[in-house]
């Protein structure tokens, strides 16, 4: 049965667009205040130093430098740079504590080229530029390691303390493989190489911090976790909560970088410093060079098929390379095992976190799922076509099922209850004319491939204990204001709460005003990451907005005289539950209960949602490719992109999202990469070396919906914003082997290596 | 240094120090910050802004060369509190997800139409190739600038 409604499923121009499109919105980067200073920050020129001196007195000495930090001026408090909370971080793969919380804010060792060293903040850039130079450092160069298999080495200096061969181990088992590998008739392996993938916002990170005389902290930072920059604040400075507050304005872009602790911290302290306000932007170069980056891994996958195609075992060995602190890598080496779509009763997966002189790989979009899609969608592409079967039913054979219990292999025995892969197969295969004969190009230089890969993903963390809260407040005049901490990055989140709030409570979109991210002001959430926006903060919203409709449902029924089971609410008015028939509008409801009720009241409601699951949207993307024999170009002609998203609260951002990160994937699966040279400082640190996809390099995405309806989901409605990155290098891939038969398995496919692949064959 | 100007219609004369770069002059001395900075290198066309009716990127114009010149930012085009239909159709048409690249977008967009008033869809991308975006993947900003294109 489908039921009418009245928000959801539309697509309503997003909340902040008036803002964005006349230059009103103000980001981080737009925040001027009286006084405000230039933050800047010294960079370790060694990739592996101790640092044996460091003298800051003639910096201190300019006219104009109000602060300059070392190690020897902050706190000595250990934390994490991925944010989470203490209660919550060891719960993936299991990783002592020490390796966890291995940050200091500023440290007498450096293990990056590029680490900060020391921290100044000037009247005006130029000043805090001379300053940065007058700091007098003196450094004992250590050796240095980047590759993974260079780091696992005997000899491989140790990048931490106590990690042997720098590396953190562990494996994961279900069922048992020798007995699942015993049961197949055939046996695959295959190997697989994916590069670093840096975020590229187009704001840069930005910080701005301000103390009031009565020290009180406010920060405005570019971030994706307001919540836990604020505890890591009140941790790592000993601050108590009420004296700090943190803000995300508008927000240039997250994907994942700004789910980390980035420089809130020595922004703040170098305020605390001054006495004034600073604010600490980074340059273009510092953005790519030096902030968190998708792993690098090296992926092993060896399966266990049956003649009729059923898997029998899976063994997955995979390394990533953590760089230099472990921040976020456990997860998201963790979830590359947690998200494989197919039922395999026996499997095993070994975790090498591989710390390396890099900076440290993080949060980025899609969360291991990316590179573990690609491997395995490749290597899955080649036991369907060496067994002779069609790719497409191959999959759906071996595919979850709705009542199959715990595909995500969490601590969990929920069972899947939605998903809609085969609609999104089938449709996908007819608009990319998967059955259709290959036609001979004129051009004998050229030749033409379809592939496909299919991804699934999470709504919400799966590692921790996810949770959401949501304020709603009524006004008097039956218009409504919903605070949420959960961060709109531009995803229209903010939106798509407001569509929920509004449609549960039937009052008209119109007449929400949402506030979110504003520790001061608006509800815990634990931030915008893990596509956990939707299905997570949507319920919190939705609990809030169906206590407020009681409420109005109470004031109605003292007002009218009808009982209130009999009432319902709908499109700005209490309507008859029965049948519909407008009785009172919510705006006459809201002004009666704070001015005329018997027992006046200002209907102001908050919940919170504890998601006990974090049920998986599924995607598949199918492309068509051409090659150029000659010049290894390979150009996208097709592009065909059908996603389960539970519900489509609002379809226009749904696909937006859709295309998106079909984009980032195909920059991803083509050409971007990060360049070291020996000594780990990165060549390609700007735009024409980093190649971000431009609108020439974009095909037309074809966006298919599919809405399997989530039974946990706020109107049926799961994740949409990650997984769409996932397929798409997988996708390619396949479509590059369909075209010239050589299957590349070392992202990205630049023209050389295509070139260089098509010569070797 | 006397720098005479106009922005958005209006007139400015400025002592200002000739080597600052106009998305400085724009942001700190006038505060106009609907312009925006993503790379400081002429790589990324967030700061673009229109100079007698072409898209410049705003970080590489010196001061020394905006005297005389007319200037229009993302501020001046909307028009007795009426949005410009790009702006309109860019909001329609899903085109915005972070808005950081926007008023760069909007005003090569509209470079691109006071030019070429029908450009055809391989015009429009020519147009904005200098202009990155990381969250839409492109295909709404062109959708969006093709439905003003087509009037």
């Amino acid at each position: 049965m489908d039921t009418k409604f009245f928000s959801i499923g539309k697509s309503y121009n997003k909340v902040d667009a008036i803002d964005k499109v006349t230059g009103v919105a103000k980001y981080t980067t737009d925040i001027y205040l009286p006084d405000m200073l230039v933050g800047k920050i010294l960079r370790s020129p060694y990739a592996h130093a101790n640092i044996k001196s460091i003298n800051k007195e003639k910096a201190e000495a300019l006219e104009g430098v109000k602060a300059v930090i070392t190690w020897q001026d902050v706190p000595r408090v250990v934390y994490s740079t991925a944010g989470y909370p203490k209660e919550t971080i060891p719960g993936v793969v299991p990783v002592p504590m020490e390796y966890l919380e291995d940050k200091y804010l500023l440290d007498n060792k450096v293990r990056y080229f590029g680490e900060p060293v020391a921290a100044v903040a000037a009247v005006d850039e130029e000043t805090a530029k001379k300053a940065l130079e007058l700091i007098e450092v003196e450094y004992e160069e250590l050796d240095a390691v980047f590759d993974v298999d260079d780091a696992l080495k005997e000899d491989a200096p140790e990048v931490h303390k106590g990690t042997s061969k720098n590396v953190i181990r562990d494996t994961i088992r279900r069922g048992d493989i020798q007995k699942g590998f015993s049961e197949a008739d055939y046996i695959f392996e295959d190997s697989f190489v994916t590069q670093p993938q840096q975020h590229t916002c187009m704001e840069t990170s930005t910080s701005v911090a301000k103390v009031d005389p009565s020290g009180k902290v406010t920060l405005w930072s570019t971030t994706q976790v307001p919540y836990h920059i604020r505890r890591t604040i009140s941790e790592v400075l000993g601050l108590p909560m009420s004296k700090v507050r943190v803000i995300k304005p508008a927000i240039g872009g997250g994907f994942g970088e700004r789910q980390m602790i980035q420089n809130e911290l020595l922004c703040v302290y170098l305020a605390l410093k001054a006495g004034q306000p600073v604010k600490l932007q980074l340059s273009r170069e510092e953005n790519i060079a030096y902030t968190t980056q998708r792993h690098a891994s090296k992926i092993k996958i060896k399966t266990g098929v049956k003649k009729d195609g059923t898997i029998t075992a899976m063994q997955i060995d995979v390394k990533t390379n953590a760089g230099a602190y472990t921040g976020h890598s456990p997860y998201v080496t963790k979830a590359m095992f947690t998200k494989i779509p197919y039922r395999v009763e026996n499997a095993e997966f070994t975790a090498n976190i591989v710390y390396t002189n890099l900076p440290d790989s993080g949060a980025y979009r899609g969360y291991g799922n990316p590179q573990m899609s690609f491997a395995r969608e490749c290597h899955l592409d080649r036991i369907a076509r060496e067994l002779g079967q069609d790719p497409i039913e191959f999959r759906l054979k071996n595919f979850v099922k709705v009542g199959d219990p715990n595909p995500l292999n969490l601590n969990s025995d929920w069972v899947l209850e939605s998903c809609g892969i085969e609609e999104c197969l089938r449709k996908g295969a007819k608009a990319i004319g998967w059955y259709e004969p290959k036609e001979a190009l004129k051009d004998e230089t050229k030749v033409r491939g379809k592939g496909f890969a299919i991804s699934m993903h999470v709504s919400g963390t799966s590692a921790e204990p996810d949770f959401s809260s949501a304020q709603i407040k009524l006004n008097e005049d039956g218009t409504a204001l919903l605070l949420i901490g959960s961060p709109d990055l531009g995803q229209g989140s903010d939106t798509g709460h407001a569509q929920i709030a509004a449609e549960t409570m039937g009052i008209k979109f119109e007449d929400i005003k949402v506030i979110s991210a504003d520790t001061d002001f608006t509800s815990f959430d634990m931030g915008s990451y893990a596509s956990r926006q939707s299905y997570v903060g949507g319920n919190a919203v939705k609990l809030a907005a169906e206590k407020v409709k009681n409420r109005i449902i109470q004031y109605a029924s003292e007002m009218t005289g009808i009982p209130k089971g009999n009432l319902d609410t709908q499109d700005g008015w209490v309507v008859r539950r029965e049948n519909k028939k407008k009785v009172v509008e919510i705006s006459k409801v809201a002004h009666f209960a704070v001015y005329q009720s018997r027992e006046p009241m200002f209907i102001n409601e908050s919940a919170s949602y504890k998601a006990l699951n974090c049920p998986p949207s599924f995607a598949v993307h199918f492309v068509e490719v051409e090659v150029d024999k000659e010049t290894g170009d390979v150009k996208i002609l097709k592009y065909v992109a059908a996603h389960d998203v539970g519900r489509a609260i609002n379809p226009t951002i749904v696909e937006g999202q859709i295309e998106g990160s079909a984009a980032q994937g195909i920059g991803y699966a083509l050409t971007e990469d990060m360049i070291y040279d020996k000594d780990g400082r990165l060549l390609n640190p700007n735009f024409t070396d980093y190649k971000v996809p431009r609108s020439l390099d974009m095909p037309s995405v074809e966006s298919i919906i599919v809405e399997s309806i989530e039974p946990s989901g706020p109107y049926g409605a799961k994740s949409v914003g990650e997984i769409g990155i996932a397929p798409a290098p997988g996708a390619i891939a396949n479509a590059i082997y369909d075209a010239i038969g050589i299957r590349i398995r070392e992202l990205p496919f630049t023209k050389e290596k295509v070139l260089s692949e098509i010569r070797k064959n | 240094m006397k720098i005479d100007f106009k922005v958005n219609g209006k007139d400015y004369s400025l002592d200002i120090d000739p080597t600052l770069r106009l998305i400085d002059i724009l942001r700190d001395e006038l505060g106009l910050t609907g312009t925006k900075e993503g790379c400081g290198e002429g790589e990324c066309g967030t700061c673009t802004v229109i100079m007698d009716n072409k898209a410049v990127n705003s970080c590489l114009v010196l001061a020394s060369q905006i005297r005389g010149k007319e200037i229009l930012t993302v501020e001046g085009l909307e028009k007795d509190g009426q949005l410009d239909e790009l702006q309109e159709s860019f909001i329609r048409n899903g085109a915005i997800q972070c808005g950081y690249c926007t008023p760069g977008m909007l005003m090569s967009a509209k470079a691109l139409l006071m030019n070429n008033p029908n450009p055809t869809e391989e015009e429009i991308k020519t147009a904005i190739a200098g202009n990155l975006c990381r969250c839409t993947g492109y295909n709404k900003i062109v959708a969006a600038i093709k439905e003003v294109a087509g009037n």
